[in-house]
């Protein structure tokens, strides 16, 4: 690949390089941007930048292929859908965990006229989807679920929370094909956490090695 | 110093820079020359992935910030990223302490 002439071309080609529509893609672009013109005026003996002063810039910054193939082995950069579904999880989160209180509230300090496997049965679940949320918050929150192992505990829990949603789900539209009696609740609820649980194992999915980008 | 063996040292070396204040990418690395009496003169962009790096390992946190008109973005480190460059610093310190009392000895 032939080395880019001017500052402006230089960006074009690692944009190109960079995942397409990544909010820190369009950073680290500017952030380069920024660097060469800095670097080239500081080079630059006279008042304007000429096309010597960019081409070493560009030389002193080093190629495209070595950059991006340095970004690509050292911090994949997010696709830009990333904070949309981080505050999608959050209202998620909020809601379910909502639910799931008031779950345990009714079955544990309501009446125990249920059988009581499905008491024990709405308990797991509830417990099960606030303990889930705690994750996904810490997921969201703190920094130190950024290793690999944190990372599939959470994404192992998300799977099981899509599972149990799931499962949720087709047990009400079992008991409303039935009965006849189709609990609106239910059905909202195993949507909430087959969501939830999607979002969650987007997020905390596990790191795939990058792609080579080395064209060399 | 052969350019594997720096970047090896590249986290620790841009922590460092850091600890006097916040600086912008193109920054750090006139720091690093500057300090260094120019011993360390990698190519200047392998500096900003370890940036982003250091970034998302919670290490530094940045911002755009308007100096002078220009808009560039700024690092600093983070509580845990003080920590961190003091932990790399003591070990760096035993490290190479042990190894020069070897040379030494050698020489």
């Amino acid at each position: 690949m032939s080395e880019p002439r001017s500052i402006n071309e230089y960006c074009r080609k690692l944009a190109a390089r960079l995942p397409a529509g990544t909010i820190r893609g369009a950073r680290v672009v500017r952030e380069v941007r920024n660097h060469l013109e800095e670097q080239a005026r500081s080079l630059s003996s006279g008042g304007t930048l000429t096309l010597a002063d960019e081409q070493e810039a560009i030389r002193q910054f080093g190629s495209v292929d070595e950059i991006a193939a340095s970004f690509a082995a050292q911090t994949p950069l997010e696709p830009e859908n990333e904070p949309v579904v981080r505050k999608m999880l959050v209202l998620l989160v909020s809601a379910s965990s909502l639910f799931a209180a008031a779950l345990l509230f009714f079955t544990l300090l309501g009446g125990h006229d249920d059988a009581s496997w499905w008491t024990l049965t709405k308990t797991a679940l509830g417990v099960f989807v606030l303990a889930e949320g705690g994750l996904a918050s810490a997921l969201l929150w703190s920094d130190r679920l950024r290793g690999d192992m944190p990372r599939l505990l959470v994404f192992l829990a998300a799977l099981a929370l899509i599972a149990v949603g799931s499962a949720t789900g087709v047990w009400s539209a079992h008991l409303g094909l039935v009965t006849g009696d189709w609990d609106g609740y239910a059905g909202a609820g195993a949507v909430l956490l087959v969501l939830q649980g999607a979002a969650t194992a987007w997020l905390a999915r596990p790191n795939l090695p990058a792609k080579s980008t080395d064209s060399a | 110093m052969h350019g594997e063996t720096l970047k090896g040292h590249l986290d620790m070396l841009v922590l460092a820079t850091l600890t006097e204040g916040p600086l912008h990418g193109y920054a750090v690395i006139q720091s690093l020359r500057k300090l260094s009496g120019r011993y360390f003169d990698l190519p200047e962009g392998t500096v900003y992935p370890v940036l982003h790096r250091l970034e998302r390992a919670g290490f530094l946190s940045s911002r755009w910030s308007a100096e002078f008109g220009r808009r560039r973005r700024v690092y600093q480190l983070t509580r845990s990223g003080r920590a961190e460059i003091k932990q790399q610093t003591a070990e760096w310190t035993a490290f190479s302490r042990a190894v020069t009392e070897v040379v030494g000895a050698v020489t």
